[in-house]
């Protein structure tokens, strides 16, 4: 039973930390075309 | 104290049931079937971009036109490149990550292992559609793999295939990417801290985050190119306000990290190679740790040093001229933690460790010429010449190729439950080395000399290097084929390998049987076990 809770609670984790690098990656992609959309500059 | 945890896998033979056919490879979820097929894969792509680097060679042999026209002839170096990196060395990577990390972190398969599927599934369609672009009107791109505008948007209807395949490239990459680290940070055996994982995994995990970070940024920019092309926009078109400079920009933002991209995982390997054939641990684990974090920090901040020549403010030259070599000290770090792992081993010269030895010196002289081209003023004298096609062929040959050789030895005899042939690997090893040597190190001459890089024709002057280069090309090519065989025999008919053929290899993927069971690390691998391979690491202090 305990065994199982564990495996449920890294299947939520796996998941979850999945999903953030995956908006993470999709944040650059956005980022680069808006800062070339706006013409901003460092 | 192997054989009692072997013992323990023993009893999970009878689950090791696998599916069968063409479903096993299509459907596959298992973290070994797939790292078979990215391997396959990556060999495929590994001769087609070789076939093309052999048309180029030819071509190249004496001044004058000879075989293939100019268009062509630019097609093959876009493409060569291409597919050299998207399609051999990163899945071959990919490949060997998703074979050996679980094996090494204790876990029974990658965290998502359909994501896995998909990955791995994306590239061949990816690579038909580049392909294609062989036989469409217009031909194949041939503007370089760096697609500067405006050049890449002149090329015919090759241009959408381009763009969609390096989108679908792209995806795979962040995919596989987000499974090794959720893997790494999630799935490994209780016991097993971060400072404890073998230097394969850290570079890999270091390499999945550089890739999170700069493959949309490529994605971006080709988007960009897509809809300056088809939609009106004028991001990189002057005429229009835009700049193409800005696409050089973005472009290598991308593309100086994927370099460490293509070589951080070879330092995991040679730093997996070098203590187990010297018999001693490795020396300076955690600063290799830090070192190939802060390589991967610095590739962020060198990117126009590609860039020189376009022409930047002089503070804008100082600070790329003075980061890139500050890349120069953590990668000193490490190649004197390998010769000072060496030291006072007890060394022998296995197929693989030749393979690391031989990275370790053809690498560091890649380094030293990158060194030079960091420099400025120098920079505007090889810039675009073939000084700088000798550079980075001798940090992406003998160095990420070279690596992936010596992991694929090394491994291979857990992976198939069976021994190369000792004696066709070393000569595969020697016409590599010497092959590799012969094409590459004259082109150091040949750019100093002032000979352009991506031309079809030269003038006469160049003729006897070229000629010595293309003879080296072409043994080296066809050594690549012993490669095959040495592989196909292993398979077939090699000699069955202990668990542990290497005495000097630790680590978890030894405590397992030979060939690794098709599920393995079911139940995880005791604190002990753990500890036993964490001695090998040098990283023992941790546990």
């Amino acid at each position: 039973m305990i065994g199982m809770t564990k495996d449920i609670e890294r299947g939520k984790r796996v998941r979850r930390s999945a999903i953030v690098l995956g908006l993470i990656a999709f944040g650059f992609y956005a980022s680069f075309i808006l800062m070339a959309v706006t013409g901003y500059r460092l | 104290m192997a054989n009692a945890s072997t013992a323990t896998h023993d009893t999970h033979d009878d689950h090791d049931h696998k599916p069968s056919g063409w479903r096993r490879w299509v459907y596959a979820t298992n973290h070994k079937d797939i790292g078979t097929m990215y391997l396959i894969f990556a060999c495929a792509m590994f001769f087609i971009g070789g076939a093309m680097a052999l048309v180029i060679r030819l071509e190249l042999f004496q001044p004058g036109l000879q075989f293939v026209d100019p268009a062509f002839f630019n097609s093959m170096t876009t493409m060569h490149a291409l597919l050299m990196i998207f399609g051999a060395v990163m899945p071959a990577w990919t490949g060997l990550a998703n074979w050996m990390i679980p094996l090494q972190v204790g876990a029974p398969d990658m965290a998502l292992p359909r994501l896995n599927n998909l990955s791995f599934w994306i590239l061949p369609f990816a690579f038909t559609l580049l392909l294609l672009t062989l036989f469409v009107p217009g031909g194949a791109p041939a503007g370089g793999w760096t697609l500067y505008p405006p050049l890449s948007l002149q090329a015919g209807d090759s241009f959408p295939l381009t763009i969609f395949a390096i989108h679908l490239m792209g995806a795979s990459s962040i995919l596989g990417a987000i499974n090794v680290v959720v893997t790494i940070m999630n799935m490994r055996a209780p016991g097993m801290g971060l400072l404890n994982m073998p230097l394969f995994c850290w570079t890999w995990l270091i390499t999945a985050y550089l890739l999170i970070a700069v493959m949309p940024v490529l994605a971006g920019a080709v988007t960009m190119l897509l809809t300056d092309h088809y939609f009106g926009t004028s991001f990189f078109n002057a005429a229009g306000g835009g700049d193409p400079v800005m696409f050089q920009h973005i472009f290598w933002f991308f593309g100086h990290p994927e370099v460490y991209i293509l070589i951080l995982p070879a330092f995991g390997i040679v730093s997996e190679i070098i203590p187990t054939f010297s018999r001693k641990p490795l020396f300076g684990y955690e600063s290799m740790v830090y070192a190939s974090a802060s390589i991967a920090f610095l590739s962020f901040i060198v990117w126009a040093h590609h860039m020189f020549t376009t022409g930047m403010p002089l503070a804008g030259q100082l600070f790329f001229m003075l980061s890139t070599m500050l890349i120069a000290v953590p990668t000193g770090v490490k190649v004197f933690n390998w010769c000072a792992t060496m030291w006072k081993g007890s060394l022998t010269f296995e197929t693989p460790m030749l393979f690391a030895l031989a990275f370790l010196f053809l690498f560091t002289l890649g380094g030293f010429s990158g060194l030079m081209l960091a420099i400025v003023p120098a920079d505007f004298q090889y810039h675009d010449s073939y000084f700088v096609v000798a550079h980075f062929h001798y940090v992406l040959v003998p160095g990420s190729v070279f690596a992936i050789m010596a992991g694929v030895y090394y491994w291979i005899p857990k992976w198939t439950g069976r021994m190369y042939d000792e004696k066709l690997g070393r000569l595969h090893f020697w016409l590599s080395t010497i092959g590799v040597n012969v094409v590459f190190f004259p082109q150091h001459f040949l750019g100093l000399a002032g000979m352009p890089r991506r031309i079809p024709d030269y003038a006469t002057q160049f003729a006897d290097w070229n000629m010595v280069s293309s003879i080296g090309a072409f043994v080296f090519g066809f050594s690549q084929l012993l490669f095959v065989v040495v592989v196909w025999k292993c398979v077939r008919s090699g000699e069955l390998a202990p668990a542990r053929p290497w005495e000097g290899a630790h680590g978890l993927e030894w405590e397992l049987p030979t060939p690794a069971p098709y599920h393995s690390w079911d139940t995880p691998p005791s604190p002990q076990v753990i500890l036993r391979g964490a001695e090998h690491e040098g990283s023992f202090r941790h546990t």
